[in-house]
């Protein structure tokens, strides 16, 4: 497995998720991540390099967001497509986009950071706070005082 | 390419009643808030006590005619940015005022609070190019972009430069001394857009690392 990471064409990095996959990512996608290139720089390449805060499942999902979003350069089409994505994804597993929000976060990776705030962006702008709420399984924990006491303190944003 | 060394196709969420998007960094979520209209910030206030202080703390507010009322006076809109800066907490990055805003000392007392909070990019309107801007954002030392549309300009002497200014952007009456003293104290300028309402006989510019320049006036 590590033999194929030292070849200088097209180097792999090996990374093991917090539940122990582990994945062999091409170095290209793999520097993405601020914090990958921090820790290759660190020499730390010729090991495996532990992500103890990423799960393999949002892992996955990190590696083909990197992918697509390396593909879309100066694509118009294929970003809107992608920018689009996060409606589908918030309505059915707003859990899972948190996840892979914390992760993008973790890894610092510049490019998904802008696409998957863009995405909640995008889902909260012009709803109203109750499907907000419903949507994202938020529990409205105010009284009903409290809550007349925020939309006086605001009203201008809520008539 | 990515291979998995133990394949594992499906992506399975805990129990999607739970909500963890409330629990976001401060961080990630100001990165969220900031792409909003200031209208639907402030309306995340609603949704529970987590969210209740969110928004106090967004590092850029952005004041445009989309994302406020529709219909309404320019007065409203002046009150709508008070109680958005009476609540706030924090530094600010970016700060944009795109309507004309009647009164001066609302500006000024705007201004004052954002040079106390670390603003970098500012843009302001003023209602009239009568109207004086307020000398305090000479006080916002940390400028890096400052945009201003109308008014009057006058340059206080004593004025010590935007040391980390690097794009200027005026549409304002000013005198062909004061601008140029004005840019002779921003050495790192790189932009620099002028629509000047004033005849101009002779202007000096003294900008050693600009690469972009835009003159609109009359000689």
């Amino acid at each position: 497995m590590a033999s194929t990471s030292n070849s200088t064409s097209s180097k792999i990095i090996t990374l093991r998720s917090s539940d122990g996959e582990v994945f062999e990512v091409e170095e290209s996608v793999a520097l993405e991540s601020n914090l990958i290139r921090r820790m290759m720089e660190d020499d730390c390449a010729n090991n495996i390099i532990p992500l103890p805060n990423v799960t393999a499942p949002i892992f996955y999902l990190v590696i083909e967001h990197c992918k697509k979003h390396a593909e879309m350069k100066d694509n118009k089409e294929k970003k809107k497509e992608l920018r689009s994505q996060g409606e589908e994804l918030l309505k059915s597993d707003p859990h899972t986009y948190s996840n892979l929000m914390e992760a993008v976060n973790y890894l610092d990776i510049k490019s998904l950071m802008d696409l998957t705030a863009q995405w909640l962006a995008d889902f909260l702008k012009g709803k109203s706070p109750r499907l907000i709420r419903e949507l994202l399984k938020i529990k409205n924990d105010f009284t009903p005082e409290e809550e007349a006491e925020i939309l006086e303190r605001n009203r201008w944003a809520f008539d | 390419m990515v291979t998995m060394k133990k394949k594992k196709q499906a992506c399975q969420s805990a129990p999607g009643s739970v909500d963890l998007i409330s629990d976001l960094f401060e961080d990630v979520l100001n990165l969220i808030l900031v792409r909003l209209p200031i209208r639907d910030v402030v309306r995340t206030s609603i949704l529970s006590k987590k969210w209740r202080d969110k928004w106090i703390s967004i590092s850029d507010l952005v004041f445009d005619n989309d994302c406020l009322m529709e219909g309404a006076s320019e007065m409203e809109h002046a009150h709508v940015v008070n109680q958005v800066l009476k609540h706030h907490v924090g530094p600010i990055c970016k700060f944009s005022c795109m309507f004309g805003v009647p009164s001066c000392s609302d500006i000024d007392r705007w201004v004052v609070f954002l040079s106390r909070n670390g603003i970098k990019k500012l843009t302001l309107t003023t209602k009239a190019y009568a109207n004086d801007v307020p000398s305090s954002i000479f006080y916002c030392q940390e400028l890096t972009h400052l945009e201003l549309f109308y008014g009057t300009l006058k340059v206080p002497s004593t004025f010590k430069g935007f040391h980390n200014l690097l794009l200027l952007n005026l549409c304002v009456k000013i005198s062909e001394d004061a601008i140029a003293f004005l840019i002779s104290k921003c050495p790192l300028l790189e932009r620099l857009k002028l629509k000047i309402e004033d005849f101009y006989q002779c202007l000096n510019i003294h900008a050693p690392n600009l690469r972009y320049f835009e003159f609109s006036g009359q000689f």
